[in-house]
């Protein structure tokens, strides 16, 4: 390389670099899903808690049925923005708002998918060919590992089935819960 | 040991060259696009790990083993990629930069390509292990068993550490060419073996269309490109030509010319100065190809290569069987007159150079006057191809110095009797237009080195030497 092109394409190198880690700083600080490996980290969502030993325990079936009336239909995203490991995962990602959905909502309990750390038994609601919502019937997780759950349902939503990206730091459970996915989804 | 040479009939020279400084810089901006391009690539990867928040998580090692692990990986397989390029005997790779750098440029992105996948295999399996509280040897164990496509990745990285271990120069000189060849041949597999995981489990593809897009891409482009290059075009091309040797001639008390010839020879495409690989399809040498110029310029009638005995295989050759089967794969190299920018040339040669020297002479455009040759030998008598060499300067009116005789002073190319001045001297004296000509240079590696010196000291350009050295 000519020592021109070499200043040029180094400069440009760092420049694009710096800008896109400029980009990428707020959008993850905001709101990174929490790798927290103290026990006790709780999530907000309907799934059940961690718990240190991992048995079963039925899920609050109320919360889920309202859960599929309340949430919007949420048009196929493929924004790279709004992929799981982007860190934005506990927000629901951003909404296209469509009018009154014409086909009415079926939904699918997938099988209990057990793993190394817990189970995932998911409920999966469908209107036309969209998932609209993923409900955790019965999904847990120790130490406080289960805080992946509300970024893999949003990632299960907005990439409409279970291709997105491996979520950093919970690979076991990125896979169980794909897989408990993927069941559900199957039964359709 | 065949018979005497086949009548030497020169074959017409090209008639038109291009030359002029705008060729040497197209070149150069050629090079530098590739290379922009092949950067590019890196950035792509790591600029994408960063929009994605990537450096926001290296608040505690947890984090940190993490994003090492995804950056590295990124970074390593993207390198690989054109790691393996750039031995795949692609023409546009070549021909800008001549098989021999592209080689160098491999070989010196081996070891930090392995660095990079080391860090990034260690990094996962501590932050796995970490993360559930186990030992390195039990996390291993469970990755390999429950975590998708892990097992495969593994082997990979095996394969991998194989390959570059066994590719370091004390493992070289210890393993035979064969068997350092199929553990090489086994990169293919563990860059294979590496792809599921990365789709699958590894963070930055699966959802992400542009990623997606990228890598498939990269991979396609790199497979097409080995597949086709490395392996299908050299085997359609031979099977068509169905080349044999038709005879062997001794040139000199330790040189034979090797004549090969086929259907339609023309499809060889190959110039002056450049190289084949041969392989000499008996039972013994099938799998191993060797390096060779062609000795005479390209025509329809024959490939010939004049090859010293070097002890190895070379000492086999002159008793190679007329009719035996051979494959060549190439041309290769830039020693061409592609690379010439002046009228002026000065070919250079000693010992086991000559062969792409006469080559070129017998082909470069060239008007009475404009072609200098020089021949540095041990003795007139037992000098290979230079009956051949005066025969074709004295057909075209070229200017031929042999030089012969033992070696002056220990730095000198030149031997002993004219180093009574500097070499550069001599060199000026040999060729008054020696800074203004375009100087193609073929002989063993110290040698070249010192004539290159001598030519620096008179001035001329570094972008009108040209040098293909025997180091093989």
């Amino acid at each position: 390389m000519r020592s021109a092109t070499k200043t040029f394409v180094g400069l440009a190198g760092i420049g694009v670099l710096v800008a896109t880690a400029k980009l990428g700083l707020p959008a993850a600080g905001a709101n990174a899903y929490p790798v927290a490996l103290t026990p006790g980290t709780t999530s907000s969502s309907s799934e059940t808690t961690a718990t240190p030993t991992p048995t079963p325990t039925t899920s609050t079936t109320t919360t889920t049925s309202t859960k599929t009336v309340t949430k919007k239909t949420t048009k196929k995203t493929t924004k790279a923005s709004t992929s799981a490991s982007s860190g934005s995962g506990t927000t629901t990602p951003t909404p296209t708002p469509t009018p009154a959905p014409v086909a009415s909502s079926t939904s699918q309990t997938s099988s209990s998918v057990g793993y190394r750390f817990g189970t995932v038994q998911l409920k999966v609601t469908k209107k036309g060919s969209n998932i609209t919502s993923v409900d955790c019937l019965n999904c847990t997780a120790t130490n406080g590992r289960s805080a992946a759950f509300a970024s893999l349902k949003a990632a299960a939503i907005s990439s409409n089935g279970s291709n997105f990206g491996n979520l950093g730091g919970a690979t076991y459970t990125t896979d169980a819960f794909k897989r408990a996915l993927d069941n559900a989804l199957a039964k359709f | 040991m065949n018979q005497s040479a086949p009548q030497l009939t020169l074959t017409p020279p090209n008639t038109r060259v291009r030359l002029g400084a705008k060729k040497f810089v197209q070149l150069k901006r050629s090079q530098d696009l590739i290379e922009t391009f092949a950067w590019a690539t890196v950035v792509f990867v790591a600029a994408m790990f960063f929009m994605d928040g990537g450096l926001a998580r290296f608040g505690n090692l947890n984090d940190i083993l993490q994003s090492t692990s995804r950056l590295t990986a990124l970074i390593g397989t993207d390198l690989l990629l054109i790691h393996t390029l750039l031995v795949a005997r692609v023409p546009w790779i070549d021909k800008l930069y001549g098989h021999d750098k592209a080689t160098v440029a491999h070989k010196k992105l081996g070891k930090p390509i392995l660095y990079v996948i080391t860090a990034h295999f260690l990094a996962s399996l501590i932050q796995f292990a970490i993360a559930d509280g186990k030992s390195v040897v039990a996390e291993m164990i469970s990755l390999f068993t429950t975590v998708p496509d892990m097992w495969s990745a593994t082997v990979g990285f095996v394969l991998m550490l194989a390959v570059v271990v066994s590719s370091i120069n004390a493992a070289r000189k210890k393993l035979s060419y064969e068997v350092w060849y199929v553990i090489h041949l086994l990169a293919y597999i563990s860059i294979l073996a590496a792809v599921p995981h990365q789709f699958s489990t590894g963070s930055d593809i699966a959802g992400k269309p542009l990623q997606t897009l990228f890598w498939v891409s990269l991979y396609l482009f790199v497979a097409l490109n080995v597949v086709w290059y490395r392996a299908l075009a050299p085997l359609v091309l031979n099977l068509g030509l169905g080349l044999r040797v038709s005879s062997i001639v001794r040139e000199s008390s330790d040189t034979v010319s090797i004549y090969v010839s086929g259907r339609g020879l023309e499809r060889l495409g190959g110039q002056a100065g450049q190289f084949y690989m041969l392989r000499v399809m008996n039972k013994a040498n099938w799998g191993k190809p060797h390096p060779f110029s062609i000795s005479a310029a390209p025509n329809n009638r024959f490939v010939r290569f004049t090859i010293g005995d070097r002890g190895d295989f070379t000492s086999q050759l002159p008793d190679l069987k007329v009719g035996t089967r051979v494959f060549l794969e190439g041309p290769y190299g830039v020693f061409t007159e592609e690379r010439r920018t002046k009228e002026k040339v000065t070919l250079i040669c000693a010992g086991v150079g000559a062969p792409p020297i006469r080559a070129l002479a017998e082909s470069m455009a060239a008007r009475p006057g404009d072609i200098t040759i020089i021949y540095r030998v041990r003795s007139y008598e037992d000098a290979a191809l230079l009956s051949e060499i005066e025969q074709v300067a004295r057909h075209r009116g070229f200017r031929l110095h042999v030089l012969s005789g033992k070696r002056g002073s220990a730095n000198s190319w030149l031997p002993g009797h004219l180093n009574d001045i500097p070499d550069h001297a001599r060199l000026i004296e040999m060729n008054p237009h020696i800074s203004e000509s375009d100087v193609y240079i073929c002989g063993p590696g110290p040698w070249t080195h010192a004539v290159e010196k001598s030519l620096k000291r008179v001035g001329t350009p570094a972008s009108q030497i040209h040098a293909e050295e025997f180091a093989w």
